[in-house]
């Protein structure tokens, strides 16, 4: 493999990890509902209680 | 908030179902009543709208005072132990508050909800307020001295810990609060958080000379009675949006008895006062002229006030927001007269 292709390649493949690693992140962290009467029924179902944040969005 | 689902933290998170809102528009804020001057604040309920605890609230010195990652999973797991007391029936349902919607809010709907503008948490807050005044029934001391300071009383939380007792001073340490002792409840109120405390305290009459507040000791539950000092309710409004707040643009501390006496002004219950401190508005403005030294020790012809302990104190309860006062001052020895214009403060609605 000539240099510059060699050197595409490294980059692209620590970019394919960047984005896929992201990616896992995202899946692993805690999903979050943005809209209350949906979080109601959800804990209906699950019997599970609440979070409830309030945050202001300048 | 990052929170991994293999964190402590996501582990807590993962048993709740997590729900994140950024526009009032459709929230009961009647049942989710709180001071809204906090940009973030959290309640842990269930499915049948039953508040369990809340965490969050602030004070004047920072937004994130009582805001702590630990303290919060400590809420995580109260909050996930009293739904499952809940679940098994150990927890009494409590009425549900009086509904109230922004959309019946008037001027909220006229200022801001018919512009499509977003119903931030401090114009519920303000225009409850000014719709109180228009009908006579702003009290100022628990409407616009909401949430005192619990260090007022004497309480340093270790904040990590929750509602663990750091350090005591004055009226609590009177009353036998000791480093290390856990806050339970309040007038008989349970309290988990310091959210829960300072909604709580907030809901104390301003005239009350005492509260309860009870406190687990290594395992034994103590009823400490706690003597409220004079202004206990005073608290730095330096942060808040309240357009009903008339700003003064100065600051001032109270002359002692002797400074009064020296001086031939009103001793008991007068609220002379020594100018420290000129806000650069005042002369944006041109709102006052007073200075640095000068002694103000009357208001409109008036030197005394029950709950006023300086003259911007007495403006700011007694006067309404864009009004102009007459101030009586010595200035070098002489005394005489000058105005000051109030103003509303300004901002984005």
């Amino acid at each position: 493999m000539r240099k510059p292709e060699a050197l595409f390649s490294a980059v692209l493949a620590g970019v394919l990890l960047a984005v896929a690693s992201l990616l896992l992140a995202q899946d692993d962290e805690i999903r979050w509902l943005d809209n209350y009467r949906e979080a109601i029924q959800e804990a209906k179902r699950t019997q599970k209680p609440i979070f409830l944040e309030f945050r202001c969005e300048p | 908030m990052l929170s991994p689902t293999d964190s402590p933290r996501g582990k807590l998170l993962s048993q709740y179902v997590c729900v994140r809102i950024t526009r009032m528009d459709d929230i009961d804020v009647g049942l989710f009543d709180r001071d809204w001057n906090n940009t973030l604040y959290y309640f842990m309920m269930n499915a049948d709208e039953q508040i369990y605890m809340r965490y969050g609230g602030r004070d004047a010195r920072s937004p994130d005072s009582y805001l702590n990652l630990s303290s919060l999973e400590l809420a995580l797991v109260k909050g996930l132990e009293l739904h499952r007391e809940y679940q098994r029936g150990e927890i009494k349902k409590t009425d549900r508050p009086k509904p109230l919607f922004p959309r019946e809010i008037p001027l909220l709907v006229e200022r801001t909800i018919s512009r499509n503008a977003c119903v931030e948490c401090h114009l519920i807050g303000d225009y409850l307020n000014v719709h109180r005044e228009q009908d006579g029934k702003l009290d100022k001391l628990t409407h616009m001295y909401r949430s005192p300071d619990i260090r007022t009383l004497g309480i340093e939380l270790d904040v990590p810990k929750g509602l663990a007792v750091k350090e005591v001073r004055d009226a609590v340490a009177a009353a036998g609060m000791t480093p290390g002792d856990r806050i339970t409840s309040i007038n008989g109120t349970p309290v988990w958080t310091f959210g829960d405390f300072q909604y709580h305290y907030d809901k104390v009459n301003r005239n009350a000379e005492r509260i309860q507040i009870a406190v687990d000791r290594a395992g034994a539950l103590i009823d400490l009675s706690i003597a409220l000092a004079e202004r206990w309710w005073w608290t730095d409004l330096t942060f808040r949006q309240w357009t009903i707040e008339p700003r003064v643009y100065f600051d001032s501390v109270p002359l002692t008895d002797q400074e009064k006496r020296d001086r031939g002004l009103v001793n008991r219950g007068g609220f002379a006062s020594k100018v420290k401190r000129i806000d650069m508005f005042a002369e944006m403005t041109k709102s006052h002229e007073l200075r640095v030294g000068d002694i103000v020790f009357g208001v409109d012809g008036v030197q005394r006030d029950e709950m006023a302990n300086t003259a911007e104190l007495f403006i700011k309860l007694r006067k309404t927001a864009g009004e102009t006062v007459t101030l009586d001052v010595i200035r070098d020895g002489k005394r005489m007269q000058m105005k000051l214009k109030t103003y509303k403060m300004s901002f984005r609605k």
